[in-house]
């Protein structure tokens, strides 16, 4: 007979409905409260089989003891206890999805708290060449299989400083796409500096969706963001980003959104995403900075600050999407778009799965943040991937591979989280990034509420929210 | 098959996940034993979409049709159909991890081997 447990899980209640969220399966479900009462009646270690099962709900003089039970069984709140073997799963070749082509290390901005400067042991290389380039188009390619679509990433250092590469891998790509029957999409993060009405004319004809490096207003913006005389960088990319929203907004272009560095405080978060909006950005998002220097990090308090802020815009969010409008405090959307697909992580993201970069010495890494560290090199151009390398990581990196995670009620949103924060945190690329569990656990938590919240005013906005990240709405039955 | 007909009084599927397990559900015990439960559905394809060969769809499941989409989860066991998986309950339940929405990833499942 099998033997049955109680399945992890968060119980969450908003306004008299209780939801409940299955760790291991990303599943939420709305329950009434005798099923409540009977989930309380198992504790987490206890295994039982069917028979015991029954007589417990019984005993507990709840009726339809049986219904109760099969409902319990085939919701899979109680779950089979399996035992794990030892396997190791031969992973086919995962086909590469996008690739992040390193334009240039340089930059005309000498960001503080930037994990290029110069205190870092990363290797600065000269500008990519068109050969690599077309290089790295064909490997991209070559490499995607039966993906249709693959996506082409500029990163840097300031990509637009060598916009000339930019637009010979944009053409490139576009005719191998062309060839191939595939599509090929493109991106950019701009520190916003050099956008011209060519830049912009040609981000917008191409459809390049473009994301600019921005912390705020002036005053926050400037304290780490500069020219490497300490000149204000605010002022200088202030005309041209509204000249880029505006060309954007008119011509029906991608949304432009922002990416905001959160270092040292993290207080201004609902001025500094106000001002954005008001700039006319689509969204923005928010991210620590990942630094191990104590002058720019997040301390334990604007850690708690900053989540402070984020539960507060996410009650924003939540206000304007009761009434069918919309907030762009993209860490909120990411978070409930996650929640509302139901998604299973393994791996905390794509990187060394479907995402890899490639830097100017035609070599492969992990992700745009690892460039140039010999250590997560994952072959090069020439010789193709170093399976035994990516083979090695991707064991490392699965969240099976996390003891520390085993019983974290979030791991499979969480998957241990972002690889080169580890790196700098917790000096191993592969460990889990402990020192931000509290965190991330009570923000998707709030997630969850936020969620639970809006399911009741507001179901179908969750599918337009998983709708504009690309995903089918979630309707009734899927396949 | 309607939404209602998978309802189960007291809970209700709210997410895509949850709303998986629902479906999933009707299968597993319209088939198996009652005692089995999975993590994935168990038994044959119920419906046999012919002609997807030749005629591969732009929606999920993309290139092929919803029966051999089912197919890559629901063979295992004493099953039959050739596109039969590793056993997913006892000994591989971890099979088809890399696949986080099948009816799209199903090019990445691959064979196992055990060690
Ligand atoms: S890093 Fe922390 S929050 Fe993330 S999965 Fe591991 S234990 Fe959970
Ligand atoms: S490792 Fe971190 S920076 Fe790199 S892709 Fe993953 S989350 Fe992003």
């Amino acid at each position: 007979m099998i033997t049955y447990k109680q399945a992890d899980h968060i119980i969450f209640k908003e306004s008299d409905h209780i939801f409940i969220f299955l760790v291991s399966e990303s599943a939420i479900f709305e329950i009434e409260p005798k099923i409540e009462k009977t989930i309380k009646l198992f504790n987490k270690s206890e295994q039982s089989n069917k028979k015991e099962i029954l007589k417990k709900i019984k005993d507990a003089g709840i009726k339809n003891y049986q219904e109760i039970a099969d409902t319990l069984i085939k919701r899979r709140i109680l779950t089979p206890l399996i035992e794990k073997k030892n396997i190791s799963c031969v992973y086919n070749k995962i086909p590469l999805k996008t690739l992040v082509f390193n334009i240039t290390d340089r930059c005309n901005l000498s960001c503080l708290y930037c994990y290029h400067n110069k205190d870092n042991k990363i290797e600065k290389t000269d500008s990519m060449t068109f050969a690599t380039a077309e290089k790295a188009v064909d490997f991209l390619f070559d490499n995607s299989d039966a993906n249709k679509k693959v996506t082409i990433v500029f990163f840097g250092g300031e990509p637009v400083i060598n916009f000339d590469l930019i637009t010979f891998i944009t053409g490139y790509a576009q005719k191998k796409a062309k060839k191939l029957q595939k599509k090929a999409e493109f991106a950019i993060t701009t520190n916003g500096t050099l956008l011209t009405e060519k830049v912009i004319d040609f981000f917008y004809q191409n459809k390049i969706g473009v994301t600019v490096s921005i912390d705020g207003p002036q005053e926050i913006h400037d304290k780490f963001r500069q020219f490497a005389d300490g000149g204000s960088s605010y002022k200088a990319i202030l005309p041209k980003i509204k000249n880029l929203i505006n060309k954007f907004q008119t011509k029906g272009g991608k949304p432009v959104v922002a990416r905001v560095t959160v270092a040292k405080n993290a207080a201004h978060l609902p001025q500094t995403l106000e001002h954005l909006l008001k700039l006319g950005f689509a969204e923005a998002g928010f991210g620590p900075v990942t630094t191990d220097n104590p002058a720019y990090q997040l301390n334990t308090d604007e850690m708690k600050i900053m989540l402070n802020k984020f539960k507060e815009l996410s009650d924003k969010f939540l206000r304007y999407a009761d009434e069918d409008k919309f907030y762009g405090f993209t860490n909120i959307i990411d978070l409930l778009v996650l929640l509302h697909q139901g998604e299973v992580k393994n791996y905390p993201c794509g990187a060394g799965l479907g995402l890899f970069a490639v830097s100017a010495e035609e070599k492969l890494y992990l992700c745009q943040r690892l460039i140039g560290n010999k250590a997560f090199c994952m072959g090069n151009l020439s010789d193709g991937f170093d399976t035994e390398a990516v083979k090695k990581f991707r064991k490392k990196a699965e969240l099976n591979a996390k003891p520390e995670c085993g019983l974290c009620e979030v791991r499979y949103i969480c998957a241990g989280g972002c690889y080169h924060e580890a790196l700098i945190r917790e000096k191993k690329l592969t460990k889990a990034n402990l020192h931000y569990c509290e965190w991330i656990k009570e923000w998707i938590k709030y997630g969850l509420k936020i969620y639970g919240k809006l399911i009741l005013k507001n179901p179908d906005y969750l599918n337009k929210l998983s709708m504009l990240r690309g995903h089918s709405p979630v309707t009734g039955h899927i396949i | 098959m309607t939404d209602k007909k998978n309802k189960i009084k007291g809970v209700k599927a709210l997410n895509k996940s949850a709303k998986q397990i629902e479906k999933t559900e009707e299968e597993v015990f319209g088939m198996a034993d009652e005692d089995i439960i999975t993590s994935m559905p168990i038994g044959c394809t119920t419906i046999f979409d012919t002609g997807w060969e030749t005629n591969p769809r732009s929606t999920t499941p993309i290139g092929n049709c919803v029966s051999s989409a089912r197919d890559f989860t629901s063979c295992s066991g004493p099953c039959w159909w050739p596109a039969q998986t590793p056993d997913n309950i006892t000994n591989f339940p971890d099979f088809q991890n890399q696949c986080r929405a099948i009816e799209k990833d199903w090019r990445n499942l691959n064979f196992v081997i055990k060690k």
